[in-house]
């Protein structure tokens, strides 16, 4: 699995459950997700379980911070260092 | 005139007929022009008409007509009969017609002809059958309310009567606004209240009997209150602006041309349209020369835009409750239109009144701490109409004066002059910020895609939700995504709406403000289906 994938996935999860009829050219990979309110706190936590979920791994609470959770290409490279390890 | 306070609005009228005759008084929609003679005579028949019909002074006299010569003259005319005026939307709801009349007894209502047979069944259900109804053609022509008038077999016709002239507290006019409880309240206001205003705008703006003055806001409105009667004291010309007119843009342009009006006065939004619907700078306007606008925040961006169209005339921004009508006022520096200045004062307080910012609990705030701001001045109105609750909650006594609590949350700045932050009422919390709706609302109206915004906050079982109706420009679609990174450019992360839904244009009350309640009721109808 590559980085290209999960980056799919992940994009396709936030379109569908927080963006619904929102234009997927506009979620762009490197789009500010957390300060531009478009994922807040608790849509936050739905993402993380998400991952967990459908990659099998555990994300720590140090882990779910804005750096790593605040891009589409942030959390893909994530989930990838996790699955590597 | 001279700088003596006024004693009564009718008083302007008597005066400027004594003074001026045969200058033009009105100029209706479709044209027509009425001297001061005309306008005291026609005045003087209503007046007639209305003693003749056991009208007694202290007595209310409903209008509910489209705006014309003939309801300018049932206003003047019932003043002459020293009885007060309650004008009211012929576009609202018969009900709520027939509930304000009710509400303070009329007992004449001038009326339009189709409204008349739908408003005596309404009056009848309220158990008010002896109230006389005076049916006026919709017309902006006098010629209905002249032939209805003298067909009433005691009115003298075109004899000159002895005007009783009204005391400064007689009720001069009653106008009714949405009340929180879904009912209209009524704010009534004497000759002193609106003479001390008149006289203060009379000494701001200095007209002279050469001024034309747009009067586009209609009668049951506040802003009227300026345009109509500044204009009669001063012995100028009234251009009267009809409902239609008014609606306009483009072509409310060229008649601010045609007809050389020279003091403009209304909301900003109608000021905005006209200036994104038509070349102002190509028409010819060197005879404006004052704007003033009031009812709501101008957002600067479309305000610098008019200033660089018409450069040559003053801006003012008024500012006031119905309650106060204008209690602070900005003379816009001819500089703000290139200054990157974010906001607008609403300035200082008029020279006649008097001026606090207070706390919750009524204490002064110090200078630079926001708070509400309260009124206290001969134009503040005495009470609600048979709302002694709703009166003695709008009122705060401090120093033994009893100042009007705005509700308008304010700083004063390093300058004195008063900014406006927000309604006190339409500031939420959400997880625990505070959060104020119109500065996300004057936020994202600096999008350039974006003509009108109305933020609402959305209270449910999950908490508060920012939701943002907005209407684009050329129909344009904005997705949702990009909106919220654009209001992260100006705004922090718990003010970004939630949701947004773009609308072709943004419901608007009878006075062209945004109708938030049925923006609300939107919402209401979406969580619950059923």
């Amino acid at each position: 699995m590559d980085v290209t994938q999960v980056e799919s996935d992940i994009k396709h999860f936030i379109l569908t459950e927080f963006l619904p009829g929102e234009d997927e050219n506009d979620l762009t990979l490197d789009l500010e997700l957390i300060s531009t309110g478009i994922l807040d706190s608790i849509s936050v936590i739905g993402v993380v379980a998400h991952i967990q979920t459908n990659y099998q791994i555990d994300i720590g609470a140090h882990e779910a911070s804005l750096e790593n959770m605040n891009t589409i290409h942030s959390i893909a490279t994530l989930v990838i260092s996790k699955l590597s390890q | 005139m001279t700088n003596v306070a006024s004693k009564s609005l009718s008083s302007y009228l008597v005066e400027s007929t004594k003074s001026y005759p045969d200058r033009i008084a009105v100029v209706s929609s479709d044209g027509d022009e009425y001297s001061y003679n005309d306008l005291n005579k026609l005045a003087i028949n209503v007046s007639q008409f209305l003693a003749s019909n056991s009208v007694n002074p202290g007595d209310r006299v409903g209008i509910l007509l489209q705006k014309s010569t003939a309801s300018l003259a049932a206003m003047f005319g019932t003043l002459y009969a020293r009885a007060a005026y309650v004008p009211v939307d012929c576009k609202s709801p018969v009900s709520r017609a027939a509930y304000i009349f009710d509400d303070c007894e009329v007992k004449v209502i001038f009326v339009e002809k189709d409204l008349s047979n739908s408003l005596s069944d309404q009056l009848v259900a309220l158990g008010r059958d002896d109230v006389v109804l005076v049916e006026i053609e919709s017309t902006d022509s006098t010629g209905s309310l002249l032939s209805e008038i003298r067909e009433s077999p005691s009115a003298v016709g075109e004899e000159y009567p002895i005007v009783p002239s009204a005391k400064a507290d007689d009720l001069a006019y009653i106008l009714y606004t949405s009340g929180s409880t879904g009912l209209p309240k009524g704010v009534p206001l004497t000759h002193r209240n609106a003479c001390a205003f008149v006289d203060w705008c009379n000494s701001l703006l200095k007209p002279t009997a050469e001024d034309r003055f747009s009067s586009h806001a209609p009668f049951h409105f506040d802003l009227s209150i300026l345009d109509v009667y500044t204009c009669i004291r001063s012995g100028s010309a009234l251009i009267l602006i009809g409902e239609h007119l008014s609606k306009e843009p483009a072509k409310l342009a060229r008649y601010i041309e045609t007809q050389r009006i020279t003091i403009w006065y209304s909301a900003p939004s109608i000021l905005t349209m006209m200036n994104q619907t038509t070349e102002l700078g190509s028409l010819n306007y060197s005879s404006l020369r004052l704007i003033l606008f009031a009812g709501e925040v101008f957002p600067v961006k479309h305000l610098r835009k008019l200033m660089l169209a018409i450069p040559d005339a003053d801006y003012f921004n008024l500012y006031g409750p119905t309650e106060t009508n204008v209690c602070t006022y900005e003379h816009v520096p001819r500089d703000f239109a290139s200054s990157t200045e974010g906001s607008l004062p609403i300035g200082h307080v008029c020279e006649h009144l008097e001026a606090l910012v207070v706390d919750r609990s009524g204490h002064p705030v110090p200078q630079a701490e926001e708070g509400e701001l309260v009124i206290y001045g001969d134009n503040v109105m005495a009470g609600y109409w048979n709302l002694p609750d709703q009166t003695e909650n709008a009122f705060i006594s401090v120093n033994e004066k009893k100042y009007y609590r705005t509700g308008d949350v304010v700083v004063e700045d390093d300058n004195g002059k008063y900014r406006y932050l927000g309604r006190r009422d339409r500031m939420v919390k959400k997880r625990g910020y505070r959060i104020e709706l119109g500065e996300i609302e004057a936020k994202l109206s600096l999008h350039p895609d974006i003509l009108e915004t109305a933020v609402i906050a959305i209270i449910d079982d999950d908490g508060v939700r920012i939701h943002a109706h907005f209407s684009p420009r050329n129909g344009v679609k904005i997705s949702a995504i990009k909106l919220k990174v654009f209001s992260s450019e100006y705004l922090p992360v718990y003010m970004i709406p939630d949701t947004f839904s773009s609308h072709g244009d943004l419901p608007k009350t009878s006075t062209d403000k945004i109708d938030y309640q049925s923006l609300n009721r939107l919402h209401e109808a979406t969580a619950c289906p059923n």
